[in-house]
């Protein structure tokens, strides 16, 4: 399985071997009946920043959403098709969706922080993995605060309330929630778009750095953004890949032309 | 300004002056015709015996009934109520919210003189067969109708408040790995308390001053059983007493200000629970997610 | 415990509480309905009890509460819609705000049969009124009078502060304002509110039974200070004699009559709720 999936990875830019984890194969996707992802093949590897662009409305949200199962809640949701992670088949009904989101942890694009202190925030999920010494809680609180750079900021005051924390530095609160869990796999949607420009940066080094430990699967609107961070690039558009490989070749040598009028943001009509 | 607008002020100024008086009106006639009870008989109202030819006033057997009928009913409905709310917010498809709500609506609206009726001819017969008493009219069949009469309104109001959370939260939850019981045990819950803490303080009011309902399956006998926790005999709360005796107690008499009495303890005690409602939970500024 | 065997037992208890109320519910409409219509027919609703009710139909009753209703809506409207244009217009005081809520929804909590004892010491005693329908019909309106502000005060308060200022801009005086532009949209909510506290005044028995109803014998009033019979305490006085079968039939006949008029009340006030919706939608 491993084997297959890295031979389907093209353009490999470095020596060792890279490895795909998560494999989508021709995944479709219905909301009451209306078609949203039409037969999707895509390998995502292993510690890279797979970064997902396209049009509004292209379903990207939708395809990382079904990576952690989370549109298995939503009303009028149908798929086909097949997605792996690290070998195992993660649509199964046997499968428990519970463990599988401690795999595949997941940011959305606006801070979601639960009105209780930082500390407990970032104890949010990893409370039920395991149970916790008093110890090993402060030092997943600062491990985690460092590992978003949010340490120095508010070491001082981890009991005051969450929501008083800035946009920008409630999001990286989220992040480390997310890491705290020791996921594999990372799914961010959008996760500055709500934030300023020095906020935006601060998580965009973030993932540079957490990527060498983490698979990352990123979405975004900007595409500068896209440049700046992805190792791979995804093109969606209107529910199927448009074209996908490392992030040189479709921005230096695009084999699909609306790949090129996109990604030099022109009007493109896929 | 012209006069239609000193008019509409006027209207406008007398109105609210009324309605926010009636309150204080209602309160005052009870204080001032229950005087009498409170000079004349001063803490022996707080006493067991209820005993108009000997002059004897006590209201504390209507007290205790009025207790351990609400006790009995919350006991019921609270957890029941709790665990359907969850159910029709959390995993009811929302293609059939809309009729199990407009039914909770119809239910919680039919009248509770109709909730006596079915008390009477089914749930006291079979409490009667259940325990094999002399008569069904007991304590324990005033709670259980009581428990049922609340529910409906119980499973609305906290429907709402737990479907007022918003959607991000849960899945926030869920995407950190939480089983469906952790969600909404320590994600939605602590978010809807305030809410659900005020429609269970509203219940509880409600429970306490119902009256015909209660009244007509309670069995009406002014005692407190030699045992305190002998639900299956006959009972009597505050306002069952009230709704049997008050019309036939002659006015000014000391029987008849010692039941205005009772209705003024009863008053006063779910005016503080609406108070209490109010300034800590049943306030949207109070929400604790945006 | 394993937290997936949680879940599960989890899962089971709501479903099984949800079915258990489902059930309870479900028996007493099916018994309402059942027991109701087969007392229900022309001649039930259209003459005129007898023997105490337990012969003949409940053709004065049903007068009897309407004409309640009505005139408590009467009574009850002018005075909420008054309230709620002072509360969303005029105070402005945060303390007097409190204030002015805690009475509202203190109202709102007294239990019903303090109503009808307040009205049997206010009216019959002090005001030495007898018995009337026209008292219950007060008591009704104060009883309601709650749930009339607050729905007419929610639907004034939430119109957009955009409409108040350009139509001061206009040189519309604030009275004026008031009336040609914010009770055209804010009625519809108002009388939404009416209909649902509509839908609770018919039903209720103990703040009229000693004041405004007598058990028998009684028609149309002739005036203002006449009792009336009305369903509620109608239903009231056939349960004291349940165990004649026919009596226990009319019971249930005048307990649909009764729960109707309810629910003909509540979908009133969700039907104007949707007509305020589409209008302020346009
Ligand atoms: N819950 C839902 N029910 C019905 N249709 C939905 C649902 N969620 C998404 N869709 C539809 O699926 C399509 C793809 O939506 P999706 O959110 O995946 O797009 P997106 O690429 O993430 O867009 P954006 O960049 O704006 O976030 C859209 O046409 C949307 O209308
Ligand atoms: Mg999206």
């Amino acid at each position: 399985m491993k084997n297959s999936a890295a031979l389907r990875v093209v353009g490999q830019d470095t020596a060792s071997e890279i490895t795909a984890a998560v494999e989508i194969n021709d995944f479709h996707v219905w909301f009451d009946e209306a078609p949203v992802l039409r037969g999707i093949s895509l390998a995502l590897q292993k510690h890279r920043i797979n970064c997902i662009i396209g049009p509004s409305g292209s379903g990207k949200s939708t395809l990382i959403r079904s990576l952690n199962r989370m549109n298995d809640d939503v009303e009028g949701y149908s798929f086909k098709g097949s997605i792996h992670f690290d070998g195992e088949p993660i649509l199964r009904k046997s499968v428990n969706v519970a463990t599988l989101r401690t795999d595949i942890g997941m940011v959305f694009q606006k801070p979601c922080v639960f009105p209780k202190s930082i500390a407990e925030n970032v104890l949010f999920g990893v409370q039920y993995v395991k149970k916790l010494s008093r110890q090993e809680r402060l030092h997943l609180v600062e491990a985690n605060l460092k590992a978003v750079s949010l340490w120095k900021e508010v070491s001082h005051r981890l009991h005051d309330r969450a929501g008083s924390l800035s946009i920008g530095q409630q999001q990286r609160l989220c992040i480390a929630r997310t890491l705290a869990v020791k996921p594999k796999v990372i799914l961010l949607d959008e996760p500055t778009s709500s934030l300023d420009p020095v906020s935006t940066r601060a998580i965009e080094d973030l993932m540079l750095e957490l990527r060498q430990e983490y698979t990352i699967v990123f979405v975004t609107h900007n595409i500068q953004q896209a440049q700046r961070v992805a190792d791979q690039l995804v093109f969606m558009c209107n529910g199927g890949v448009i074209e996908q490989g490392p992030k040189q070749k479709l921005f230096g040598n695009p084999e699909n032309e609306q790949t090129r009028k996109y990604l030099n943001e022109e009007y493109c009509d896929c | 300004m012209s006069a239609s607008a000193r008019i509409g002020k006027g209207y406008v100024v007398a109105s609210t002056f009324i309605s926010a008086a009636v309150i204080v009106v209602i309160t005052g006639f009870l204080v001032i015709n229950s005087w009498d009870a409170i000079r004349q008989s001063g803490l022996e109202l707080f006493t067991s015996e209820w005993n108009p030819p000997k002059q004897k006033f006590g209201i504390l057997a209507m007290v205790y009934g009025s207790v351990v009928v609400t006790v009995i009913s919350l006991a019921l409905a609270l957890p029941l109520g709790l665990a359907t709310a969850i159910f029709t917010s959390e995993m009811l498809p929302a293609r059939f919210r809309l009729y199990v709500k407009s039914l909770l609506e119809l239910l919680a609206g039919i009248p509770s003189i109709i909730y006596g009726l079915i008390g009477i001819v089914f749930l006291s017969t079979w409490v009667e067969h259940a325990f094999d008493l002399q008569s069904g009219r007991t304590v324990l069949t005033g709670g259980l109708l009581l428990a049922v009469m609340v529910l409906p309104t119980i499973i609305t109001l906290w429907d709402d408040a737990l479907h007022n959370v918003p959607r991000k939260y849960r899945e926030t939850a869920r995407g950190l790995g939480l089983y469906n019981f952790e969600v909404i045990r320590d994600a939605v819950l602590p978010l809807a308390r305030t809410d659900v803490i005020g429609a269970a303080l509203l219940g509880l009011g409600r429970v306490l001053g119902e009256t015909m309902a209660v009244m007509l399956v309670i069995g009406s006998i002014d005692k407190i059983p030699g045992s305190v926790f002998n639900v299956l005999v006959p009972g009597q709360t505050m306002t069952s007493k009230l709704g049997r005796e008050i019309a036939e107690t002659a006015v000014g008499s000391l029987h008849f200000s010692a039941m205005i009495f009772m209705g003024l303890i009863l008053l006063l005690f779910v005016l503080s629970l609406t108070i209490v409602a109010l300034t800590y939970f049943y306030n949207p500024e109070q929400r604790l997610y945006e | 415990m394993n937290r997936s065997l949680l879940n599960k037992l989890f899962v089971f208890t709501t479903v099984t509480a949800a079915g258990i109320c489902c059930a309870v519910l479900l028996f007493m409409m099916a018994v309402i309905t059942a027991k109701g219509l087969r007392a229900l027919d022309f001649e039930f609703l259209f003459t005129a009890s007898r023997d105490f009710g337990a012969a003949g139909g409940i053709f004065y009753q049903i007068v009897g509460s309407l004409l309640l209703v009505v005139f408590a809506a009467l009574i009850c409207f002018p005075l909420a819609l008054g309230t709620a244009i002072f509360k969303s217009e005029y105070l402005k005081n945060g303390h007097m705000q409190r204030l002015c809520a805690v009475l509202v929804y203190g109202l709102n909590g007294v239990p019903s049969v303090i109503f009808g004892v307040f009205g049997l010491i206010f009216f019959v005693n002090v005001l030495g009124t007898r018995i009337s329908w026209f008292v219950g019909s007060i008591i009704l309106a104060i009883m309601i009078l709650p749930t009339v502000v607050l729905a007419a005060f929610h639907s004034i308060n939430s119109i957009p502060q955009s409409y108040r200022e350009s139509a001061s801009a206009l040189g519309l005086g604030k009275w004026q304002v008031i009336v040609k532009v914010l009770l055209p949209q804010g009625i519809a909510g108002s009388i939404t509110g009416l209909f649902l506290g509509l839908a609770r005044a018919v039903g209720e028995t103990a703040p009229i039974m000693f004041i405004a109803t007598a058990f028998s014998g009684v028609g149309i009033p002739g005036s203002f200070f006449e009792p009336v019979t009305a369903l509620p305490t109608h239903i009231l006085a056939l349960t004291h004699q349940a165990i004649n079968q026919q009596a226990l039939q009319n019971a249930w006949g005048a307990s649909l009559v009764l729960i109707s008029l309810v629910t003909i009340f509540s979908t009133l006030g969700l039907w104007s709720r949707m007509k305020l919706k589409t209008m302020s939608l346009r």
